[in-house]
């Protein structure tokens, strides 16, 4: 009995031992990701996404129809005036804001809302100039069709392509799901046109009859992420399910992607949308999450701050309000968890211009987060 | 004696219109997916409404608090007002499916969270199976006070 138990002791120190040197060499390993998060001391009203000016200061919208500005080297914050009046309900409000890609030049800036009435409102997406703090030569480049009676499901995410073409998404407006099998609506698709609103040539339904020209994907729910590897020329977008079956994308001119015909979700009363998860000629999401997990927004890392994140794509949720690294290597996707010291929902992630990231946590109390190193 | 009965018939009634309800959403899905090239066969039919009719227990709570409240007001209507009992808690039945759909989708802001109630045809459908609910809940109450007389 003795020399077992001198065998159990020494087999525990030796277990002790590993578990040590297994903790030291994991933590060496998993805390690659080093850096320092700051709190914006300032409460956004339903903060939706961001944009980094080119002197850093941070133009942040509201859901409720203001934009801000946070400066960067006082962290102050103001407002920015001259914003459209927007439909402030349900899902609906100032929604994404990207910059021109020659703002430098031109000082142009893209906004997404919704527009109208409570019965009667749609995405619109607008171009103007913010010239001191101001929005002027508004002009609408985008407007989709038809109007509708609900205030969800707009999508209204926004990202530029290399050729200066800008991809709008376009939710399914919740009660019009069967409309994103139809090319003759906005509903449930990805838009692509020129800057000065007018359609690409190269669009992949210009010469479909009945099609609207503008439609670059169909068969979408309610994409709140569009992210672009600009190096590989890769698009990229990630839609809320229903309960469950939220998606990730890979996105390709003219394909359809299956809402709601083929989905891995259910409705939200627990009763079946559709059984089946694929069908031909209809395209697989590259993941998906069952349970859901809210995808609210996505970029794709390509800044220099955090090698470590470099050409992944980082997703922010809202259920339960993470932060996740998405790694595509060949034929498997790695998901990471990442800035797990940041709780609440979790509205929106942007790269900022010198490679932090600034990210937005929902509700009418949100707050800014910038993570730098 | 006869309220002991009450709480069963309010049960079966709920249960019922729950399951039409139920039943009128998954056809409304189906024949969508058939118009889209899917093939659904009748053993697939079956299959998929048992499946909801298990997944509905929130349908089933809605209409339980929908049927609550109509049949207890019309109870209390009935007895100031001489209306044939099938009559009154049918009609209540339809008009407190209309009123919760209605108030569903108002708080959703326009949000229909049963989808088969966007087409005019499924509203009414899913009012008639309220309707159908409370003339069941009705008839089985009619059914007791005759015993009991």
């Amino acid at each position: 009995m003795k020399i077992k138990h001198k065998v159990n002791s020494r087999n525990k120190i030796l277990i002790f031992s590993f578990l040590i040197v297994l903790a030291i060499t994991s933590s060496l390993f998993a805390s690659d990701l080093k850096y320092d998060v700051e709190k914006i001391e300032y409460e956004f009203n339903h903060p939706w996404s961001s944009a980094t000016l080119p002197n850093g200061n941070i133009l942040v919208t509201e859901l409720s129809g203001k934009i801000k500005q946070i400066n960067i080297k006082t962290r102050d914050v103001i407002d920015i005036n001259g914003v459209p009046k927007v439909l402030f309900r349900g899902q609906g409000g100032l929604s994404d804001i990207i910059l021109h890609p020659e703002f430098e030049k031109n000082n142009i800036l893209f906004i997404s809302f919704s527009y109208g009435t409570k019965n009667e409102n749609t995405l619109k997406v607008v171009s103007a100039e913010l010239v001191n703090n101001q929005l002027i030569n508004k002009k609408t480049i985008f407007e989709a069709l038809p109007y509708r009676r609900s205030s969800n499901h707009y999508g209204a995410r926004l990202v530029f392509l290399n050729d200066n073409s800008l991809i709008i998404t376009s939710g399914d407006g919740f009660n019009y799901r069967e409309d994103a099998q139809n090319l003759d609506n906005h509903f449930g698709k990805i838009i692509r046109i020129n800057i000065d609103g007018s359609i690409p040539e190269d669009n992949p339904y210009i010469d479909t009859p009945d099609a609207l020209p503008e439609i670059f994907s169909y068969g979408h729910r309610n994409q709140q992420g569009i992210a672009y590897d600009s190096k590989n020329e890769v698009l990229y977008s990630n839609e809320h399910g229903p309960r469950g079956g939220d998606e990730l994308n890979l996105i390709n001119a003219g394909k359809n992607y299956g809402w709601p015909a083929i989905t891995y979700g259910i409705d939200y009363n627990g009763s079946i949308i559709s059984p089946f998860t694929e069908k031909k000629g209809m395209e697989q999401p590259l993941k998906y999450w069952v349970p859901s997990i809210a995808p609210s927004d996505m970029i794709f890392y390509d800044g220099e701050m955090f090698p470590e994140l470099t050409n992944g794509l980082i997703v922010s949720s809202l259920v339960p309000g993470e932060v996740r690294k998405i790694s595509l290597h060949d034929n498997t996707i790695e998901e990471e968890i990442i800035f797990d010291e940041i709780k609440g929902r979790i509205r929106s992630i942007k790269l900022s211009t010198n490679g932090s990231l600034v990210l937005l946590s929902d509700g009418p109390k949100g707050e800014a987060y910038i993570i730098n190193r | 004696m006869i309220f002991l009965y009450v709480p069963f018939f309010y049960l079966i009634s709920s249960l019922f219109t729950a399951s039409l309800i139920i039943l009128i959403n998954l056809t409304t899905n189906l024949i969508w997916l058939m118009s889209q090239g899917f093939d659904i066969s009748v053993i697939m039919f079956f299959e998929l409404l048992l499946k909801d009719i298990s997944n509905g227990l929130l349908f089933l709570i809605i209409i339980l608090i929908t049927f609550f409240l109509a049949f207890l007001i019309t109870s209390i209507l009935r007895y100031f007002l001489p209306i044939k009992r099938t009559l009154s808690y049918s009609i209540a039945g339809f008009i407190s499916v209309f009123v919760m759909l209605k108030l569903t989708t108002l708080v959703f802001t326009g949000a229909a969270l049963i989808a088969g109630m966007r087409s005019f045809l499924g509203f009414f459908l899913f009012c008639v199976s309220g309707f159908l609910g409370g003339y069941i809940y009705g008839l089985l109450l009619n059914r007791v006070f005759e015993n009991e007389n």
